[in-house]
């Protein structure tokens, strides 16, 4: 098999009738590439694509010069981190900035917190060594699976912001979890409503950075 | 009966016991004929009541009561106010709440679902506990006032947790008071992901798992005052979500949940009872054509009786008494006959047969064997009945007469009642009026047919009377002349015979779609969600273990954007009309996982298009990389060969063209997937590896799941082994059972080809003895009469057989996507065995009339 893909998208960014079909030539570069690393919460379960955050996002900041690439897929777990974020580190269209928001899949499946955090830790020295600005989107588990997973769960978060000197939104789903009418009936995925509130939670730490350029 | 208790019965009663008493030759056959109909029909019907009652005992235990009142959150008072006040006097219920937890013993933690229960939770069934035996109200009690728990035996595997130890959920800890051995309360399981839990629910709060937030499904089951019907329990239900106000509130009533468990059985179950009715429009079909036979031979009596001052009404009421007899002794023998194959019902439906179903004979069913059989014969035979009303006295002075007179549009009419009690009853074994009228439908358009081939046939077979012996000569004109009897001969034989291979033809291609080539190796469990740089690690922990990772293929997630350069957007419309629309629109804006692969797999077969090879470079052979499309994956999209789908990953555009299109055998459990990538366009997007592991035994399954995991959190490992032998059982006992009752089917047939032979030999005594008479060897007649028999044997068995390959064919196409694996043996077996047994029936039914004496001649029918 062979591994070309890396020198084959940079070579086709620039040629027409492309396999990758890239940013024209002639468009302006943008200030800044957003890249959203997530699960289905970001890849926008259950709503049409234009309701997700990350749409959201490129929405609210259509006057400025700012790309955001959705990479969400649903069920993903953070394992999935560190090999999404290669491709898109190989990609023309390199993003200054990553909104890492994996994690819950990790507590739905009650799977060890300390696995999440060496994942979750790995993608973001990959990020930073490639000159990435990471954003760690803060999660919490439902109070179901007990305090003590529930604790550790969230601490995760916060300790990973502090150890690696992050910026965190200290939770992604704040003023949304546990709402019946801002949820999907499954109780888990945000219905559109509920995604304006988590574009704001979003919004409230991501402006500040794109002003602080 | 004493001659004086004889004399005080009517004499239409006693006309019509003479009648059949001096007529055995037809009254066996009768009974005979309607017993073989009824058989199959009785023997499922009780089945069916018996799983009917079945249901009704077992689905209580499997939701704990009558009815289940839940939702996916925690239902308020306010709430519960609101339906329990809906329930009738006397109605007790009890709560349950089921949640996802992390629970603790010593280092280890695990997910389990905890179930908190009432100390009075059970209404109906018994869960048991292992080496304790089944749970007591004392124990049941003693959960909710003390710490305990009880758990399932996986846990105890997977945590090397004891009876005795203790167990930490939330912030409380409780003592393992018993590992469950069985749980009848499976249907109240919201998902079986994880090993189950049960504690008390007055410690539930105390664990703290129950908060804002928190994830918990919350039912009420009711127990509803003793004896009420099913009705007032729909009544209810219907009742409860129409007026529950509290939003995603789910009623569902014990029958409910019982049905949806026991799906596969109810459907067979409905399946043969169709297949059962073939056998009873056959019996049907034999039936008139025997009581045909034997009222034409009373005519000449009739006739006395009328001039004699005998009411045309009694002397309807003398064939409708012997009706009524006979189809009650048909009905007491198929229930000798049902009551002594009941054994073999849980060998016909094998594994779908449920554990604690005891099938017993049913009075219920008997009388309504009893209504059909006599019912249906009634109607079958009524409109001969009715020709009573056009026999004229004078018959007795007539040199001949026909039963048949009167017009067409009346002779059809007669025939309604009888086809209507069919549609009737198809649509009551079906439980479903569309799936009743639809075979009703095709099986008599299937009889259509035959009478249309047998008409074809025959009228072939008559061009070619000049070129054949004596023997053949008189055999070919018997059947060209008696048409009728010909025909209707010759679609009840066709029909069992297509019956009859149609089933093992339909097998097996399903054998095919199934079956593994021997190149495939089917897996035993598929591992989801490994990452690219787990591989190596996870391949040497397999090989440690013996085994090796197969099938791996690369899962790449991507959104379609564009088809041939136009963004699917612009093709999706607000409104859709129809399901399939809608479908074809969430087609247009899903995600997709692709895939590629160098090659195509054993499971895939180019449809068209060429196959790729190679890989992709810019530059070389095509300018854009090249895809394989799933057939109707393809169709769906409404793109073929040539055309361009580009697909957003994660961010970057990748565009391709489409090589060929592909279709897959999906049965085949390989990793297959819509679309596939030449290899070097997608190679280094993000992705997650689905792969499989071969484990010869349970052991050596049960320590593969348990390193993977442990290794490798994040990968899934799913046991497909179970799922795929399930299918294949499921699949191999249902062609069983539907075989077993074509059988049923077959020797119908055979019993209106036997009343066929007797009816026509009658009617032929005089010929045979004519030819006797004129100089024919006895031989000679036999050997014509067998002649005729086989001829018609071996065309309709051929017809049979070749329209059930047509049909498997066409079944293959739509259903098997093209697998048509025709079955060559079956019909060769099936149709030499018909002809012989076509022989043997017509020997035997012409055996009285082929040993008719000249002497006869003068008393035969159509001298009279």
């Amino acid at each position: 098999m062979i591994h070309l893909l890396t020198t084959t998208i940079l070579t086709l960014s620039i040629l027409t009738n492309s396999a990758l079909a890239q940013t024209p030539a002639a468009e302006k570069p943008k200030d800044h590439i957003i890249l959203c690393l997530g699960d289905s919460l970001t890849e926008g379960y259950g709503v049409p694509i234009e309701k997700s955050w990350p749409s959201l996002l490129q929405e609210h900041l259509k006057k400025q010069n700012v790309k955001v690439l959705n990479s969400g897929i649903s069920g993903a777990t953070s394992a999935s981190g560190p090999s999404r974020l290669k491709w898109h580190l190989k990609s023309p269209e390199k993003p200054d900035i990553m909104i890492l928001a994996l994690g819950a899949n990790d507590g739905l499946r009650g799977q060890p917190v300390a696995a999440m955090k060496e994942n979750l830790s790995k993608t973001i020295i990959m990020a930073k060594d490639a000159g990435i600005r990471p954003v760690l989107a803060g999660m919490r588990i439902p109070p179901n699976y007990g305090q003590v997973y529930a604790d550790s769960f969230e601490k995760v978060f916060i300790d990973l912001a502090k150890e690696h000197s992050i910026t965190l939104i200290p939770f992604l789903l704040d003023g949304v979890a546990a709402q019946k009418d801002l949820n999907l009936p499954d109780g888990i995925h945000p219905n559109p409503k509920g995604y304006e509130i988590v574009i704001k939670n979003v919004l409230k730490v991501v402006e500040p950075m794109l002003k602080g350029k | 009966m004493t001659k004086r208790n004889s004399s005080r019965l009517p004499v239409w009663v006693k006309v019509a016991l003479r009648e059949l008493i001096n007529n055995r030759a037809f009254s066996v056959p009768f009974i005979i004929n309607l017993c073989i109909g009824l058989t199959g029909f009785l023997l499922l019907d009780t089945f069916k009541n018996s799983i009917s009652d079945y249901l009704d005992s077992r689905s209580q235990i499997l939701v704990g009561g009558d009815l289940t009142i839940s939702s996916a959150q925690i239902m308020t008072e306010d709430n519960s106010k609101e339906f329990l006040g809906m329930l009738p006097p006397g109605s007790k219920t009890r709560q349950e709440k089921v949640l996802f937890s992390m629970v603790s013993y010593g280092e280890s933690s695990r997910l389990v679902e905890v179930k908190a229960v009432e100390s009075t939770y059970p209404f109906a069934g018994t869960l048991t506990l292992k080496d304790q035996g089944a749970t007591t109200d004392k124990e049941w009690q003693q959960l909710n006032d003390e710490r305990v728990v009880w758990i399932y035996p996986e846990l105890v595997a997977q945590m090397n947790i004891q009876t005795g130890d203790t167990l930490k959920i939330g912030n409380h800890e409780f003592k393992v008071a018993g590992v469950i051995d069985f749980d009848p309360y499976v249907a109240s399981s919201s998902m079986a992901f994880a090993p189950r839990v049960m504690i008390g629910l007055n410690h539930l709060g105390a664990t703290g798992l129950v908060a804002v937030g928190s994830r918990v499904f919350h039912s009420y089951i009711v127990g509803l005052p003793n004896n009420m019907p099913d009705k007032t329990l729909d009544e209810l239900s219907l009742a409860l979500k129409t007026n529950i106000k509290a939003p995603n509130v789910r009623v569902k009533t014990h029958r409910i949940a019982g049905q949806d468990m026991n799906r596969a059985l109810i459907y067979l179950n409905d399946f043969l009872g169709l297949v059962s009715m073939v056998a009873l429009f056959l019996a049907g079909v034999g039936t008139s054509f025997l009581f045909r036979s034997h009222i034409k031979k009373r005519f000449r009596e009739i006739a006395i009786l009328l001039s004699l001052g005998m009411q045309r009404g009694t002397a309807k009421l003398v064939y409708i008494f012997q009706i009524i007899l006979l189809g009650a002794i048909a009905t007491a023998f198929s229930s000798l006959l049902s009551w002594l194959l009941l054994p073999l019902i849980p060998v016909v439906f094998g594994p779908v047969f449920p554990e604690g179903l005891t099938v017993q004979p049913q009075l219920l069913s008997i009388l309504f064997a009893f209504s059909v059989g006599a019912g249906g014969a009634i109607l079958v035979c009524w409109p001969l009945v009715q020709s009573l009303n056009r026999l004229p006295a004078a018959a007795l002075f007539s040199e001949s007469f026909s039963v048949d007179a009167g017009t067409e549009k009346v002779r059809f009419l007669n025939w309604l009642p009888a086809l209507l009690m069919f549609l009737m009853l198809s649509i009551q074994q079906a439980h479903s009026i569309k799936v009743g009228s639809l075979f009703v439908g095709v099986f008599l358009a299937a009889f259509l047919l035959f009478w249309l081939l047998g008409l074809g046939t025959l009228k072939v077979i008559g061009t070619t009377v000049g070129k054949l012996s004596l023997r053949g000569r008189i055999a070919v004109l018997n059947l060209t002349r008696f048409h009728s009897a010909s025909l209707t001969a010759f679609s009840s034989i066709a029909l069992s015979s297509l019956l009859m291979n149609l089933i093992p033809q339909i097998r097996n291609s399903i054998d095919s779609e199934i079956r593994l080539d021997p190149k495939e190796k089917r897996p035993a469990l598929f591992l989801f969600d490994i990452q690219e740089e787990q591989i190596d690690g996870l391949g040497s922990l397999l090989k440690s273990l013996n085994t090796k990772l197969e099938f791996q293929s690369p899962m790449v997630r991507a959104r379609l954007v564009n088809i041939n350069d136009q963004p699917v957007k612009d093709r999706q419309q607000d409104n859709t009309a129809t399901r399939e629309q809608e479908f074809e629109q969430q087609n247009l804006s899903r995600t997709y996982n692709l895939s590629y692969r160098a090659a195509t797999s054993t499971s895939e077969t180019i449809d068209s298009g060429e196959p790729i090879t190679g890989t992709w470079k810019e530059g070389t052979g095509s300018d854009l990389p090249l895809m394989s499309v799933e057939v109707k994956f393809a169709e769906r999209l409404g793109v073929d060969v040539g055309d361009t789908m580009t697909f957003d990953i994660h961010g970057v555009e990748v565009k391709g063209k489409i090589a060929n299109l592909r279709k897959i055998r999906w049965t085949s459990f390989q990793p297959n997937f819509f679309v596939q990538f030449q290899p070097g366009v997608i190679d280094d997007a993000p992705k997650t590896i689905l792969a499989a592991v071969d484990a010869p035994t349970q052991t050596e399954k049960n320590a593969l799941q348990n390193q993977i995991v442990k290794q490798y959190p994040n990968i899934s490992v799913i046991d497909v082994t179970s799922t795929i032998l399930r299918i294949l059982a499921m699949v191999n006992q249902m062609t069983f059972a539907i075989a077993f009752m074509s059988i049923l089917t077959l020797l119908a047939g055979f019993a209106v080809l036997f009343a066929i032979v007797n009816h026509q030999l009658q009617r032929r005594i005089p010929e045979i003895t004519l030819l006797k008479i004129l100089g024919a060897q006895f031989s000679t007649v036999r050997n014509a009469t067998l002649t005729e028999f086989m001829i018609i044997g071996f065309l309709a068995s051929a017809a049979g057989a070749l329209i059930s390959v047509l049909v498997s064919w066409i079944v293959s196409m739509i259903v098997f996507d093209g697998v048509w694996t025709p079955d060559a043996l079956t019909p060769v077996i099936t149709v030499a065995a018909t002809t012989g047994l076509a022989v043997l029936t017509g020997w035997l039914g012409s055996m009285r009339a082929l040993a008719a004496k000249p002497a006869t001649l003068l008393g035969a029918p159509a001298f009279r």
